[in-house]
């Protein structure tokens, strides 16, 4: 299962977990997986079919542009990291 | 170019073979350049062309009664005038354009005031006229009742409970991914990480350092003024020429700000004197687009000087507390931040790269970073080369300069024994791949600068690290491969560092041909594949990679070619260094050019790109200094950059970057800074008063390219363009420190705040 690391805003959800795993082959299949596990995930992190405003992920290491559609392999690591922006 | 030039030492990687990559070919641009051929956004010229004017705020901070324009619609020679009220409605829509998430009402609202002014210069009206000197005059008779507000500029302030508010609904976003706070406040957002137990390590610790640092807002300041002309068609169709840094994203914004479709935009690239970031926004576009509908003809605004200062985003002002931890060896075991940036009149500044760059030199287990994004009455912030980078990188560097102190070690060693390598985990999670830092601290401590004495009174050496990203994005390439063996490139990047060349010398590798034989041309959105903006040091990197695959495009369907005049399949034909083969035959590049119209007609490639593999960027500076203590004036003796470049494409164009980023770096250190009365005007808008260093400021700015590759690009491509804006302020402090003994802790070192500091009245510490 891919590892998802939670930022400590977001620590409420899993209860102080500051990891945790879940499944999926795609952003959009993990983060469903994990909402199910820890209700408001998806809502945090997914707006309209986008990565929500102002964040990014990264997948083993590289901060992907592909939004939901991002491939996830089996034992990804997983980010949630502040979008790059020079001022929006 | 002269022969005794002298070029940068290039330390390279082993296995670099190439042919074109690593010359330096004069550039395509450079002659249009050099003559005053090139068309920059006020070249522009066409059929019943008029010229607008800006109406701006006195006022810093107030409610808008009303605005009467009947006076100035009525002037002689006028054809138009406009307010927000000509603008959509835009609700609270959130768009991503490229470059981020973008509040479209907060957009329109920046290019003319909806409802409030929140800062001096704000935009409020503009009018259309016969020429720009009716437009001016004309704008004195528009009639605006403000009411007055209380206003904030300084960010602690800002963040105080009772603090005036300036958007009354603002609810503080907790990032990543968190709730929005209850109460409202002029705080937008809140960026928060922490990794492992920072109590615990500081008290671990063998020494701690704590300072507080504070910066000032600084402008990117570019030569050319912010310019737009828009000719709204009887059919719908808009063209705006724009002096831009995203041709694509300047199309994608005023066609949100103005909810029409994006195909009836079309945005033309002119020539760019200069954007560091700030030419990413529109400002003048949509303002330009309803004034050329409403009255039929083009329309032309230009920003004045002043417009430019009050009126576009400079990067923010800041407090940052940083505190750093050791142990007796000089391991970094701990680190925490606490960084507030003032983002301006609208939420959204350049936090986030902050509290990511904050610690990303180096290697530190247990971290806690808090950043803070705050509104106060002033321009909108936006990015400047690296955005939010240098401003920790000026702080940290301090820290780290004194915890070498402390512990009587040298500077670069206790660098180099906590420098970030390959593995290296950031304290926002993710892990380096190959960097190349250690290799550029190493460069550092061998350089002659580095190693040789400096002696005199009240003179110092400094040095510093500093880190951005490289960010990847889209974009796209078109070539037609011309019967004379040329090949004429169409890309979307606007050309701000001698991208034309930097890419074209990419497509040449590939293709086995002259840099020259490539003909670059910078297309508008109606010509060219989707590109995102020439920012985020990316171009050389994401534009040259996907000339790279145009190139492969070419080749492959050359070898087609070729199997047909052979008699053979496309698989045996081979290519290497710009010759076809297969068996006994063989035809260079330019000979197969000559044969494709009879072989089934000339030949078009194209790519479209969106790497994932972007990577970081790291530079080491090292300054000579000598303070004149009467003064306070601080001059510069010696400098000298060094970069891992991945791999320099273009040395000459590398080295400009180096100097340039280090002399903008410089200018921020030493004199930079907007000053504000208790009106919050700004008072000093003009190059004059508002002081940039010049070539007689500055050295001959020494620079060394380090090449360890990026192994996510075939050629090794690192983009260069931004970090070396980072770590100047950082190493001038420190020679500050080496040359009086006084640690500057407030930017800029201008010559009153050093005397201050000097007399023990100001804000040195010593």
């Amino acid at each position: 299962m891919a590892i998802v690391h939670v930022p400590p805003q977001m620590q409420k959800l899993t209860g102080g977990l500051t990891e945790v795993e879940a499944e999926g082959d795609s952003l959009r299949r993990l983060v469903s997986n994990l909402d199910t596990a820890y209700p408001g995930f998806k809502d945090r992190l997914i707006k309209d079919d986008l990565v929500a405003p102002g964040l990014a992920i990264s997948i083993d290491n590289v901060v992907t542009s592909r939004g939901i559609f991002a491939e996830v392999l089996q034992d990804s690591v997983i980010h949630i990291i502040p979008a790059i922006s020079g001022g929006r | 170019m002269s022969e005794n030039f002298n070029h940068a030492q290039i330390i390279k990687d082993p296995g670099d073979n190439y042919k074109i990559l690593g010359t330096r070919p004069v550039r395509h641009d450079g002659v249009d350049k050099v003559t005053g051929r090139a068309i920059y956004g006020n070249d522009v010229q066409l059929q019943g062309l008029v010229e607008g004017a800006i109406l701006r705020s006195p006022e810093a901070h107030a409610r808008i009664l009303s605005i009467d324009t009947s006076e100035a619609e009525a002037h002689p020679g006028v054809l138009a005038v406009t307010t927000s009220a000509d603008f959509p409605d835009l609700g609270d829509k959130i768009a991503n354009l490229g470059e981020g998430p973008v509040n479209l009402a907060h957009l329109a609202a920046n290019c003319l005031a909806k409802d409030k002014v929140l800062y001096k210069g704000h935009a409020v009206a503009a009018v259309a006229a016969q020429n720009v000197h009716i437009a001016r005059e004309a704008l004195d008779l528009i009639k605006v009742e403000y009411e007055p507000l209380p206003i904030v500029t300084d960010v602690l302030e800002a963040m105080k409970d009772g603090a005036p508010l300036l958007h009354e609904g603002l609810l503080t976003n907790l990032v990543p991914g968190g709730e929005k706070a209850e109460a409202p406040s002029n705080i937008s957002d809140h960026h928060h990480f922490k990794r492992g137990d920072t109590e615990a390590a500081f008290e671990a610790a063998h020494i701690v350092v704590e300072r507080e640092f504070t910066t000032q807002t600084v402008h990117q300041g570019y030569i050319e003024p912010h310019v737009a002309t828009a000719h709204w068609n009887q059919d719908g169709q808009l063209t705006v020429w724009a002096s831009t840094q995203g041709s694509f994203s300047a199309r994608e914004q005023t066609s949100e700000v103005l909810q029409i479709p994006i195909s009836k935009v079309k945005v033309i690239p002119c020539e760019i004197g200069g954007g560091f970031g700030g030419k990413i926004p529109i400002y003048l576009e949509p303002v330009a687009a309803v004034l050329s509908r409403k009255c039929g003809r083009p329309v032309k605004i230009q920003m004045t000087r002043d417009g430019v200062f009050e009126g576009t985003g400079p990067t923010p002002a800041s407090f940052m507390r940083i505190k750093l931890g050791v142990d007796e060896a000089g391991k970094m075991t701990v680190g925490e931040a606490w960084l507030a940036y003032d983002t301006g009149a609208f939420p959204g500044g350049v936090i986030g790269p902050g509290v990511m760059c904050v610690f990303s030199c180096y290697d530190i287990e247990h971290a806690h970073i808090d950043g803070y994004d705050v509104c106060v009455n002033k321009p909108w912030t936006k990015a400047y080369r690296a955005p939010g980078s240098t401003h920790v990188a000026y702080a940290v560097e301090s820290v780290v300069d004194e915890l070498a102190e402390k512990l009587e070690m040298d500077p670069i060693d206790l660098r180099l024994l906590n420098a970030a390598r390959e593995g290296t985990k950031r304290v926002d999670g993710p892990v380096y791949p190959r960097i190349g830092l250690i290799e550029t601290l190493e460069a550092a401590k061998n350089h002659d600068h580095y190693k040789s004495p400096l002696e005199g009174p009240n003179r110092g050496r400094g040095v510093a690290a500093g880190f951005w990203f490289n960010i990847g994005l889209k974009s796209a390439a078109t070539a037609h491969v011309n019967a004379d063996g040329t090949v004429t490139l169409l890309e979307g990047s606007t050309d701000i560092g001698g991208t034309r060349t930097s890419i074209s010398m990419q497509l040449a590798e590939t293709l086995g041909i002259a840099a020259e034989d490539i003909n670059p041309k910078v297309a508008d959105t109606d010509s060219v594949g989707y590109t995102d903006i020439t920012g985020g040091s990316r171009v050389t990197f994401a534009t040259g990679l996907a000339a790279v695959e145009v190139g492969k495009d070419i080749i492959s369907q050359m070898k087609e070619r070729a199997a047909k005049l052979w008699e053979c399949e496309a698989a045996d034909v081979e290519f290497s260094d710009g010759i076809f083969s297969q068996g006994d035959n063989s035809i260079s590049f330019k000979e197969l050019c000559a044969k494709l119209s009879r072989t089934g007609g000339l030949i078009t490639a194209r790519a479209s790109v969106d790497p994932q593999g972007f990577t970081n960027g790291f530079g080491v500076h090292i300054c000579d200094l000598e303070v004149d203590v009467e003064t306070g004036k601080v001059q510069i003796l010696r400098y000298t950059a060094l970069q891992d470049a991945g791999k320099a494409i273009h040395p000459s164009y590398v080295e400009g970057q180096l100097q340039g980023g280090s002399v903008q770096g410089i200018g921020w250190a030493l004199n930079e800074e907007y000053l504000f009365d208790e009106k919050g005007h700004m008072l000093n808008p003009t190059m004059l008063d508002y002081r940039m260093p010049t070539a007689l400021d500055v050295p001959m700015i020494d620079t060394v390219i380090i090449e360890v590759p990026n192994p996510s690009h075939p050629f090794g491509v690192r983009g260069v363009g931004e970090t070396p804006i980072v770590p100047p302020p950082g190493a001038i402090a420190n020679a500050v420190k080496s040359a009086i003994g006084i640690r500057m802790t407030e930017l800029p070192m201008s010559p009153p705040r050093v005397h201050s500091a000097i007399t023990e009245d100001g804000n040195g510490a010593s």
